[in-house]
């Protein structure tokens, strides 16, 4: 599964975590979007990619963003293994080339749809916030395993893991 | 656009937004027939032609589960505190709550205060029940679901 972190991630550890910035601060919470961009292998998501409902490039579209049909982000908690949804003990794996610390989310759950969002087929989870749809910054993204089409009463879970190495 | 926090009967949460209660009802009630009679919420899967063979995970299934409330809100629920402004009074409030908890002889554990500042943000809540609401922001009101049962 292709994942990917975006700059804005990168840039919270540079400047929010290492320089205390007041700028570049982490959101309210985090939110669970689905988008129907693969994340690919440079040719789809790219490092810089925003939010559009035009995709063209490198953008990121999100499914519902025309109609909704019952799709909304969701939300994850800042903080670790309190009551909500949140973020898990994290653990670290020292693995010269691949390791690092791992945290995982809680599963978020979306729907239940009413029917066909548009856009409508998701290949993709993205961490991102705010709660307009494209929209909002963009941290991290995973391939989902295979396209999700979503049609009356689905929903669909997703359970993000971020390793940072 | 309305945006409505499903709580299921597990306790699990979803927020969705419909143009109506009517298209709501739709999607709780074809939902709640799913997990009535046993059935997935599985949504339709196909297969990806663009991962490699090794990066193709296991495609989840789950059940479909009956729905306990709904909240309904004018905007996101997750919109609280939107741009970090909070409620200068109950910030002030939740710092000398966290200074008077935290003191140590005249001296604050500064990270558990910062920690009271970012949660005065938070848009979520612990939950005294799984079927209580995830979120700090009212609600506008509950919608009926004796439809879901007809």
């Amino acid at each position: 599964m292709a994942v990917i972190a975006f700059q804005r991630l990168s840039q919270l550890v540079t400047d929010y975590v290492m320089g205390a910035s007041g700028t570049i601060t982490t959101p309210t919470s985090w939110k669970m979007a689905l988008s129907t961009t693969s994340v690919g292998s440079g040719a789809n998501m790219a490092r810089n990619s925003v939010w559009s409902a035009t995709v063209s490039g490198s953008n990121v579209n999100e499914i519902g963003s025309t109609t909704a049909a019952g799709y909304a982000r969701q939300d994850i908690a800042k903080s670790i293994n309190q009551a909500g949804i949140d973020w898990g003990t994290s653990t670290f794996d020292n693995t010269f080339s691949t390791g690092g610390q791992s945290t995982t989310a809680d599963q978020v759950t979306f729907g239940a749809f009413s029917g066909a969002p548009s856009p409508n087929g998701a290949n993709s989870w993205v961490l991102s916030d705010g709660t307009s749809l494209n929209a909002g910054q963009l941290y991290f993204a995973g391939d989902t395993a295979a396209t999700r089409t979503f049609a009356n009463g689905d929903t669909e879970k997703v359970t993000p893991t971020l390793k940072a190495g | 656009m309305p945006y409505y926090e499903i709580i299921y009967e597990p306790g699990t949460i979803s927020v969705a937004q419909y143009e109506s209660d009517e298209e709501a009802l739709s999607a709780l009630k074809a939902h709640n027939e799913r997990a009535k009679t046993g059935m997935p919420a599985t949504p339709q899967s196909t297969a990806r032609t663009d991962l490699a063979p090794g990066d193709v995970a296991t495609v989840g299934t789950w059940p479909a589960e009956r729905i306990k409330r709904v909240l309904v809100y004018d905007q996101h629920p997750g919109d609280y505190a939107i741009g970090d402004l909070v409620d200068a009074e109950a910030l002030k409030a939740s710092v000398t709550e966290a200074i008077d908890a935290s003191g140590m002889q005249g001296s604050v554990h500064a990270p558990t205060v910062a920690l009271a500042v970012v949660d005065a943000a938070n848009p979520l809540k612990d939950r005294e029940s799984v079927h209580d609401s995830q979120y700090k922001m009212q609600e506008g009101r509950e919608l009926d679901l004796s439809s879901l049962e007809s």
